[in-house]
């Protein structure tokens, strides 16, 4: 009888210590994804953004047709795969005109794997539009990247203003 | 080492983490990157270094408590449920640069020569999993303290 209870109080002291384990467990895993993720995703970030080569990361060619009144025009984007892990990248155009009204909207995404190059192009076509009014052309662009299951993640929004000759 | 010891020095590696380095670093930190930081941040610095100060002095008590404090008394129990919430509560407060009602969903604002860049930052499962650990060790401590109960239930003398 003794020795039941003995090995009672010796079990949940164990059941206390396999709980503690898992706990630190979880703490190693949670601070081991933070750090490879948050890695992953500046190492894609600044190698796709902040590169020192000579190609612009960014690139935006816009045609117009006064006639038809149409604006066509595709951005690219290059992204260059960092970190450990594969990074889903996700672009989001958006054009306004100077009133604020959405002409265009439009993303696309792509997953890059470490060292990989990828581009990530948009097509855009704006049809209907007043092209010798137009003086301002206002765009918003939004680029997430994320990993770790794209469960961890950065998005960055900025503006982007073009102003006509 | 004893408990007590054992205690003392995680009080000391507390106090020396969140008290100590984090004042020297603000007050070493050129005051126009504190002054960047904040804007950033939306919260002074400043703010948020006090507040690690005072989570980490708490955290240093409740571990000298922990070790000088015998392990069925209720004492012994509290403090071992407020440590993992207040290090959660921390965790929130610096993965959320001083807002931890953001829970993991952190929103800077940047502004340079006229144009302005938002930036987020989603962290939430980190959260989540530590949220479990935190969960986890205090199960643990409930155990702990129940299995010290019996024991000394056990080695009470009958009358």
């Amino acid at each position: 009888m003794e020795t039941t209870i003995v090995d009672a109080k010796m079990s949940k002291e164990k059941i206390a210590r396999i709980i503690k384990t898992f706990s630190l467990a979880l703490i190693v895993i949670a601070m081991v994804s933070f750090a490879v993720s948050m890695f992953t995703v500046t190492e894609t970030l600044t190698e796709s953004l902040f590169t020192e080569e000579t190609e612009e990361p960014i690139q935006v060619s816009v045609m117009g047709d006064p006639i038809s009144g149409t604006l066509t025009g595709i951005a690219s984007l290059r992204i260059v795969g960092g970190g450990v892990m594969s990074t889903n990248v996700s672009a989001t155009l958006e054009i306004l005109d100077a009133q604020g009204n959405t002409l265009f909207s439009g993303s696309n995404s792509t997953t890059v794997s470490p060292g990989e190059i990828k581009y990530l192009t948009m097509r855009f076509s704006i049809s209907d539009i007043d092209l010798e009014a137009l003086e301002t052309l206002n765009a918003s662009l939004r680029l997430g990247f994320r990993t770790f299951f794209n469960l961890i993640g950065m998005e960055f929004s900025t503006g982007l203003r073009s102003e006509g000759d | 080492m004893s408990r007590k010891n054992k205690a003392i020095i995680s009080a000391g590696i507390y106090v020396l983490l969140l008290v100590v380095l984090p004042s020297v670093g603000l007050a070493m930190a050129p005051a126009d990157i504190v002054q960047y930081a904040s804007i950033i941040f939306g919260k002074g610095l400043r703010s948020i270094v006090i507040t690690f100060s005072v989570l980490g002095i708490i955290l240093g008590c409740l571990s000298v408590v922990r070790g000088v404090v015998k392990e069925e008394s209720y004492v012994y129990l509290i403090s071992g449920i407020l440590m993992p919430v207040i290090w959660y509560y921390l965790t929130l407060y610096g993965l959320g640069f001083g807002r931890p009602g953001n829970f993991g969903r952190t929103f800077i604002l940047m502004s340079r020569d006229g144009s302005t860049m938002s930036v987020l930052i989603d962290i939430r499962i980190i959260l989540v999993i530590l949220g479990f650990a935190f969960a986890l060790e205090i199960a643990s401590t409930l155990v702990e303290f129940l299995a010290a109960r019996e024991k000394v239930g056990d080695t009470a003398p009958e009358n």
